[in-house]
């Protein structure tokens, strides 16, 4: 899945991902269900302004999007997905400065489901900030990425 | 909802670079919290067929959640969800998003909210979820 790392880097190097193009992101790897994303949020993703800890609505944007890549790295032939479920536990505040290490894997995959799992820690230390899971359906209607139309990967 | 309740949300969200970011407004709350988020194009998660990121749909609903919990608990600033859960039950549009955040029990520290979004139909959301704040009692 090299060409699905290549468009991700492509598109987060070229702010087309909307959120993602505010976002500071480095892709340590992204291949057979598993991603690991590295990233550098800034103040506008604070909760408080006076006390600059990362916005929850961030994590499970973060969370959710690598819930996707995971699911899409696992594919053999590209398909579209659609989230279903989402679930996230917010373990403790984390200021802004800290680099954030994303990491996502599929832990099972039947029919048209896949189920990921996977955590937001502090680079530098391990610390557990949130985990969570998530379920997907795979094969939904509507375009797939791949070749035919690689905008459409979440 | 009172004016002053309308211009404490106002000032909690000025005051919270996310949620300005994200651009929650808080348009009426008979019972509990609704706002809008209206359409950006930042919001988009799947150019191709233009929904919104199912991330940023989850975001305005804990955004509308954290700001229900502050009220709720008597505090001073929007609060962050303890956990949230969400099912995504529809696909959505370039368009507007509704949002509304009702409480389903609230304790001396626990709170256990629910949440929909809709679109152009409250009675077709295009997500639920329900939320447990914890009442924070001194500084984490």
């Amino acid at each position: 899945m090299s060409d699905f790392i290549n468009h991700l880097q492509e598109r987060f190097a070229q702010g087309s991902h909307g959120v993602f193009g505010t976002l500071d992101i480095e892709i340590n790897s992204a291949s057979c269900g598993q991603v690991s994303l590295a990233i550098q949020p800034d103040g506008w993703a604070a909760l408080h302004d006076d006390e600059p800890t990362v916005h929850s609505g961030l994590l499970t944007l973060l969370l959710d999007s690598i819930f996707g890549f995971a699911v899409i790295s696992s594919l053999e032939t590209p398909m579209a997905i659609a989230t279903i479920d989402l679930k996230i536990d917010f373990l403790r505040d984390v200021h802004v400065a800290e680099k954030l290490l994303v990491e996502a894997r599929v832990v099972d995959a039947p029919d048209i489901f896949a189920h990921t799992e996977g955590e937001v820690r502090v680079q530098k230390t391990g610390l557990l900030i949130a985990r969570g899971n998530g379920s997907f359906m795979v094969g939904t209607k509507g375009p797939s990425f791949g070749t035919t139309n690689p905008e459409a990967a979440p | 909802m009172s004016e002053e309740g309308h211009k404490l949300y106002r000032q909690w969200i000025e005051a919270s670079p996310f949620t300005s970011w994200l651009g929650l407004q808080v348009h009426a709350a008979p019972t509990g919290l609704e706002a809008i988020l209206p359409f950006e194009e930042k919001n988009v998660g799947n150019p191709f067929i233009r929904s919104l990121h199912g991330g940023i749909v989850s975001a305005a609903l804990e955004c509308g959640g954290g700001l229900l919990a502050a009220r709720l608990h008597g505090l001073d600033r929007i609060q962050r969800p303890a956990s949230i859960s969400i099912s995504y039950l529809r696909s959505t549009a370039d368009r507007d998003l509704n949002i509304q955040v009702l409480p389903i029990k609230t304790g001396r520290r626990l709170l256990f909210l629910t949440a929909k979004a809709w679109q152009d139909d409250d009675d077709k959301p295009v997500a639920i979820a329900t939320m447990t704040f914890l009442r924070k009692t001194k500084e984490v």
